[in-house]
């Protein structure tokens, strides 16, 4: 091969690297009037200030850690205790569902850096102002974490265990969050956080925001003589069931997960046979597929209710990928798409 | 000798007989199978009228079903095996090797490629033609370059071929998991190029049948016409040559349409390993080894495997078992089967 082949080939792979589309879309998402101000919704989990409890340093706190297996699709819970020596003043959030929840109880100075995913539109309500802030590392800049020195960094028990390892040899301390795919569960992590910074009051004012903000909106929902059941079906044809978030969303807006109703425990892929079987009253795809188009034209799926009604809507995916207090503007959101306010 | 003569069509046609009756029953399992539970007097009544055999009332979200879901499955799977069949027939032969497949040279590499970038770059969610297009564009690319390569002076090394092969292999292996590894940041494409890769049959449509229906026909229509050179290859080129076969281009077509073939079926089914290895081997020790009827037969042996397969895991396994896992897991230990019978071959290589 000659240099020019060579650089060639090479020209072939970052053509490709840089051909993918990257769509810009607004984190607000007005796809329809949801029953609550979005705008306003999202700042109020934004930003929550509470009552300041200083129950003193250094403290141990003791916890339950809820743990989600993929593999066997079983939850566990143990109890465990951590020491924190003094108030955490630098702290380094790992995984997006951590940084939401920094980002609203947590004084904005002492968040030290970003994981990348935080500063993306696509899985991220807080992009704008992460990317302002300018301290974003990836998920592997371990090196770059240390090199921080933070006080404190927050990991989820998905996190890649050699990045955790490195940590531990660095002596850099962190705690490791459980799972977050249920509002009670995303409360019992916002009240968690809330001991390990020393921001117990915020974190309890943050709850009685979202609380208070799912109260609303239950209260706009229409009452229906039967709940709706919904459909959230991803590219390849994959489902998500019962541990999902997206059953939670369903649950805050008082509709039916489908793929729950249908068993499915984590995500599972069907075919358009067993879609028409299941027949939902409303199919949601992510934005940033072509779901609808290819769901509209296909023939077995002309007899299924949501394509004949023309109820399947593109949701933009970081409202189903959601796993913090956000979750609540996502079940607003759909809760305007389902009931065609 | 009368006997013999005799004795060996009755033979083939006995085994005619019995795959045909395999792959009918497989057709059959496949069309009445689903979640939707559908008679068996609706099923023919369907299929008949779809054919234009009858005119009667038909349910028509049943019609749709089985006409436009699980026949086209069940079609494409026969296509794809057919194809994988044949196209592990040819490659064998002219490699004069029973362990060699279509992937030998890069071929299915190819077409993975090929198919990655159009689900990476987000051409399959525009069109579901756009997908199997990239793939066979790609294995035709591979095979131009496998050749380029291994030609020199208009002469074309069969061990070059190979060697050139493992390299495109590796190269195109190397490049699928780089689109993967810049996919993972999206996680829906990364699972759907990973799915695909595993093999899948789910979700087959008319169109999907539209594509390897032209590339499995025209393929072996023109390897037919080969199909004795294949035979004259096999002993060897020398004498090829001076039985008058023209060795160069009679390889070279046949690789052409081993490639169509491969590239056709993986574009619509994606990777499924090794039947293109196992059919030819199995019906070679049956019909001997005379391409004539070893391709026929290697083909159909190659749909029932791919049709079972399919059932296998949709009815049987009902989790996220893909049929080319399937395929490998069978198709693994029968190559370590050959590699342990020909090992004495190899030792004096």
């Amino acid at each position: 091969m000659t240099i020019k082949e060579i650089a060639a080939c090479a020209c072939m792979i970052l053509l490709i690297a840089a051909c993918r589309p990257q769509e810009s879309r607004d984190n607000n998402g007005t796809l329809s009037p949801a029953p609550l101000e979005m705008s306003s919704l999202k700042e109020a989990l934004s930003y929550a200030r509470g009552v300041v409890q200083d129950n003193g340093w250094p403290r141990t706190i003791k916890y339950s850690y809820e743990m989600y297996d993929f593999k066997t699709d079983t939850f566990s819970l143990d109890d465990k205790t951590f020491n924190m020596k003094h108030k955490p003043l630098r702290i380094v959030p790992h995984a997006v569902g951590v940084a939401d929840i920094l980002w609203a109880i947590c004084p904005r100075e002492r968040i030290l850096s970003f994981n990348e995913y935080s500063a993306d539109p696509d899985f991220s309500f807080i992009s704008d102002e992460v990317k302002k802030s300018g301290n974003i590392f990836r998920s592997k800049q371990t090196e770059l974490i240390i090199g921080l020195n933070p006080d404190i960094v927050f990991t989820v028990f998905y996190s890649d265990s050699s990045f955790k390892d490195k940590l531990k040899q660095a002596n850099v301390p962190f705690f490791d969050l459980g799972y977050f795919g249920t509002i009670s569960s995303i409360e019992s992590q916002i009240l968690l956080i809330g001991r390990i910074i020393g921001e117990e009051g915020n974190a309890e004012a943050l709850i009685k925001t979202m609380n208070e903000k799912i109260a609303a909106l239950k209260k706009k929902l229409p009452q229906m003589k039967a709940p709706l059941r919904v459909l959230y079906f991803d590219e390849g044809g994959y489902i998500p069931g019962k541990s999902s978030n997206f059953t939670s969303i369903c649950e805050l807006i008082n509709v039916i997960n489908v793929g729950e109703e249908k068993g499915i425990k984590s995500w599972s892929q069907i075919d358009f046979e067993t879609l028409l079987k299941w027949d939902p009253d409303i199919i949601i795809v992510p934005e940033e597929s072509k779901l609808k188009e290819q769901l509209m034209t296909n023939k077995i799926l002309s007899h299924a209710k949501a394509v004949r009604e023309n109820k399947i809507y593109y949701v933009p995916g970081v409202y189903l990928r959601v796993d913090s207090q956000f979750i609540i503007l996502s079940a607003n959101l759909l809760a305007g798409i389902v009931y065609e306010r | 000798m009368k006997d013999e003569f005799r004795l060996l069509p009755n033979k083939e046609y006995f085994l005619l007989i019995i795959l045909a009756g395999i792959l009918l029953l497989g057709f059959f399992l496949e069309i009445s199978s689903g979640d939707w539970k559908i008679g068996l007097d609706n099923l023919f009544k369907i299929i008949f009228t779809k054919l234009g055999l009858l005119s009667t009332d038909i349910d028509q979200v049943e019609a749709t079903i089985v006409w436009d879901g699980r026949m086209p499955r069940v079609l494409v799977a026969f296509l794809v095996g057919f194809s994988l069949g044949v196209a592990g027939t040819i490659t064998q032969g002219i490699f004069k090797n029973p362990m060699a497949s279509p992937g030998v040279i890069g071929i299915d590499s190819g077409a993975a490629l090929g198919a990655v970038i159009a689900i990476y770059l987000g051409f399959s969610a525009i069109s579901v033609l756009a997908l199997p297009l990239c793939a066979i564009v790609f294995s035709l690319i591979t095979l131009i370059c496998v050749y380029l390569i291994a030609t020199s002076n208009g002469h074309t090394s069969v061990s070059t071929l190979l060697l050139a092969g493992i390299a495109l292999n590796l190269i195109f292996g190397a490049l699928t998991s780089f689109v993967i590894s810049l996919s993972t940041r999206e996680f829906d494409v990364g699972r759907v190029i990973i799915t695909w890769l595993m093999g899948d049959l789910n979700n087959r449509s008319w169109e999907h049948v539209q594509i390897v229906f032209p590339t499995t026909a025209l393929a072996l229509l023109g390897t037919t016409f080969f199909i004795k050179d294949l035979n004259i290859l096999m002993i060897d080129e020398e004498t090829a040559a001076n039985l008058g076969v023209n060795t160069k281009l009679s390889r070279n077509a046949l690789l052409l349409f081993s490639s169509i073939q491969t590239g056709g079926a993986i574009a619509v089914s994606g990777t499924i390993g090794f039947v293109g290895l196992i059919a030819p081997h199995i019906m070679r020790s049956i019909v001997g080894p005379d391409n004539k009827k070893l391709i026929f037969f290697a083909g159909l042996l190659g749909a029932v495997f791919i049709i079972y397969a399919d059932l296998f895991v949709r009815l049987i396994v009902k989790v996220d078992l893909k049929i080319g896992i399937l395929t490998s897991l069978m198709g693994g230990p029968f190559f370590l089967y050959l590699l342990v019978k020909y090992r004495k071959r190899f030792e004096y290589m």
